[in-house]
């Protein structure tokens, strides 16, 4: 089993200093910029984050309109994954037209989805690598105006078999 | 004891024993870790399926067509390397009844090249891009491959080095095995999604119950870090209540929390104060309903790429031997790739051989081959590719000559645990025939070359 569990010296937000990382990222694509944020992976996905984007929960103020902006890009021949709530709502997945090739995305909530205020959900990117060789992973909270507030998730997650899966969850709570 | 106590019982004992090596992580990491640790013993008895799609396709001809004089591939398999194959078969480890024959002290060398690998070059792009593998140039472009190569004759009457030059295309209708197919994965995604829901509830059971145990644990906590967090806790609390209207403390306070445990430093300290109680934590979470999306999600992804290797392939190739004295031969051929079982592969030949020019009369014959390619271990697509035994037969008949009829084993070995060799492989093969190209006697044959997948090289190295 793998283990490349990057240390910090202190608690994030606490003037962390993340030692750099050491395995050599050869290439590095648009939407797979490397983070130099701490690289967890203690499962055979290796996920890398921006430093400060690998939230695990957020506060939605949906009443004023906020919303969260998801991003999925990928690279391979076929995306597989799904962004799924615990009681199963399918928020965006590979079925979903991409908005330009390799590249999907979704505003939630959108105008169809009804949101209950307040309300605890838990939004899970579930990946699958049959096809895929590495995903590229961003969720931002936005005004209503469209202004991004704050970045939830800014993550890469590059496999070590093409049978590997990973699930990244989100906790939104509504108010 | 019912069954479900017992898969409890073993999961518990499971966690126990894994968990040690599970500690140094995030929150995140650690419970998708712990789930596949969970569902791995939970389906003991079933293998992994891990076998290649594409770059690994099982039919991807690395090795120097079976028209060379002087090549372990006895057939010919319907698709090339997306990039380029290279193949070298050094001269035969003759076994031979008769001490001439153009196959001894004959070294093949050929290089497969796709059109796509041409055409990407041409663009100056990288192959291996994903948002120009799937178009529909590429496409058709990685269907159509060029061979190119030559005979080193040292024992021809004339001294020279007939030149093999063909192409060979793969027809995209008849390709049941087109990773980019929007069909092809769909059972992994409806499997994906209800994994997903899964994963959401047993994630908010874990984290919700590990909030609510920092009450106890925290005086477990290093004193920095305790206060660290307290602190943390507190401004959240306070910039709540703050706010214009005012938030909802204690919420708040839990999102803090939550946040924290993505920390790898803070989950580090925190799984060591929880101590024993982190391992019931996710078991109850699991609870009675188990982690059977996760499996059917393993399940429905080695379903998918195993009907992807078994699903048949026909391809039409063209292929001739120029010489510059003597006459030159011809081949037409079509090729069929079909998956028989799980690692086991048929691949049939049919094909017109002819020879023109030279002094010799015109000739016409026709060429049937079949190899059945079996793969003893399963593949785990990181590295090399695994060992593979084919047993081979070969029928040619001609105008003016008895038929000829061979008989092949062959063992390609790979490299292991090299991910920079991935693609270089050594096909040793063993060939007896009825008779050699010019005498009526039995004639055994024994070779060794390499083939180079640049694909798999060029993957091994940027690590994909």
């Amino acid at each position: 089993m793998a283990q490349k569990t990057r240390r910090v010296r202190k608690i994030a937000g606490g003037k962390p200093k993340p030692r750099r990382k050491t395995t050599a990222r050869v290439s590095a694509r648009k939407g797979f910029t490397a983070r130099s944020g701490p690289v967890v992976a203690a499962s055979p996905v290796e996920v890398t984050c921006k430093p400060g984007a690998d939230k695990a929960a957020v506060q939605l103020r949906v009443s004023r309109g906020e919303k969260i902006r998801y991003e999925l890009l990928f690279r391979g021949a076929q995306a597989t994954f799904a962004v799924v709530d615990q009681h199963g709502v399918v928020i965006l997945s590979n079925q979903d037209p991409p908005v330009a090739p390799g590249r999907y995305l979704k505003v939630w909530p959108g105008p169809g989805d009804a949101v209950k205020v307040p309300d605890d959900l838990n939004h899970v990117l579930g990946l699958h690598f049959i096809a895929a060789t590495a995903y590229a992973w961003r969720a931002t909270r936005v005004a209503a105006n469209g202004t991004a507030l704050e970045p939830l998730k800014d993550c890469v997650y590059e496999r070590s078999s093409q049978t590997d899966n990973f699930f990244d969850p989100l906790r939104v709570f509504t108010a | 004891m019912s069954i479900r106590t017992a898969q409890r019982l073993l999961i518990g004992t499971v966690l126990l024993l894994a968990a040690p090596a599970l500690a140094e992580t995030n929150f995140k990491t650690w419970l998708n870790q712990v789930i596949v640790e969970l569902k791995t013993k939970a389906k003991e008895d079933a293998d992994r399926a891990r076998v290649a799609v594409s770059v690994r396709s099982n039919t991807n001809q690395d090795e120097a067509p079976s028209m060379s004089a002087n090549t372990s591939s006895l057939v010919d398999t319907s698709s090339a390397s997306d990039l380029v194959g290279v193949a070298l078969n050094l001269a035969g480890l003759s076994g031979s009844t008769q001490s001439s024959n153009e196959a001894t002290d004959t070294t093949t060398t050929a290089a497969t090249v796709s059109a796509y690998a041409l055409y990407s070059a041409v663009q100056g792009a990288d192959p291996l891009d994903p948002g120009r593998y799937c178009a529909p140039a590429a496409q058709w472009a990685r269907s159509l491959s060029i061979t190119l190569g030559y005979d080193d004759q040292s024992s021809d009457m004339d001294g020279s080095s007939p030149i093999i030059a063909g192409a060979k295309v793969l027809l995209p209708w008849l390709n049941s095995r087109n990773v980019c197919d929007d069909e092809a994965f769909e059972d992994v995604t409806r499997a994906l999604i209800p994994a997903a829901e899964r994963y959401a509830n047993i994630d908010m059971k874990v984290a919700d119950r590990f909030y609510d145990a920092y009450g106890v644990a925290q005086t477990k906590l290093p004193s920095d870090v305790r206060a660290e967090v307290d602190e943390k806790l507190k401004q959240a609390r306070n910039r709540a209540l703050a706010a214009d209207p005012p938030d909802d403390a204690n919420v708040a306070r839990k999102i803090e929390f939550l946040n924290l445990l993505n920390d790898p430093v803070f989950f580090e300290a925190y799984l060591a104060a929880l101590g024993d109680q982190a391992i019931p934590i996710v078991v109850d979470a699991v609870g009675p309903q188990g982690l059977d999306p996760f499996i059917h999600l393993d399940e429905q992804a080695a379903k998918a790429i195993e009907e992807f290797q078994e699903a048949p392939q026909i391809a039409f190739s063209f292929l001739t031997k120029q010489r510059e004295d003597g006459s030159d031969d011809y081949q037409g051929q079509a090729i069929l790739d079909i998956g028989l079982a799980r690692r086991l592969n048929l691949t049939v030949n049919g094909s017109y051989e002819g020879s023109r020019g030279g002094m010799q009369s015109a000739s016409n014959g026709g060429r049937v081959a079949a190899q059945v390619q079996f793969q003893p271990l399963s593949d785990d697509l990181s590295g090399p590719k695994t060992l593979r035994l084919s047993l081979g037969f070969d029928g040619a008949w001609k105008t003016g000559g008895g038929p000829t009829y061979k008989g092949q084993f062959k063992i390609n070995l790979p490299v292991p645990r090299i991910q920079a060799l991935a693609g270089l492989e050594f096909p040793l093969s063993v060939t007896v025939a009825n008779r050699s190209e010019l005498i009526d006697e039995t004639e055994v044959v024994g070779l060794v070359g390499f083939t180079l997948d640049t694909s798999q090289v060029l993957a091994g190295l940027l690590g994909i």
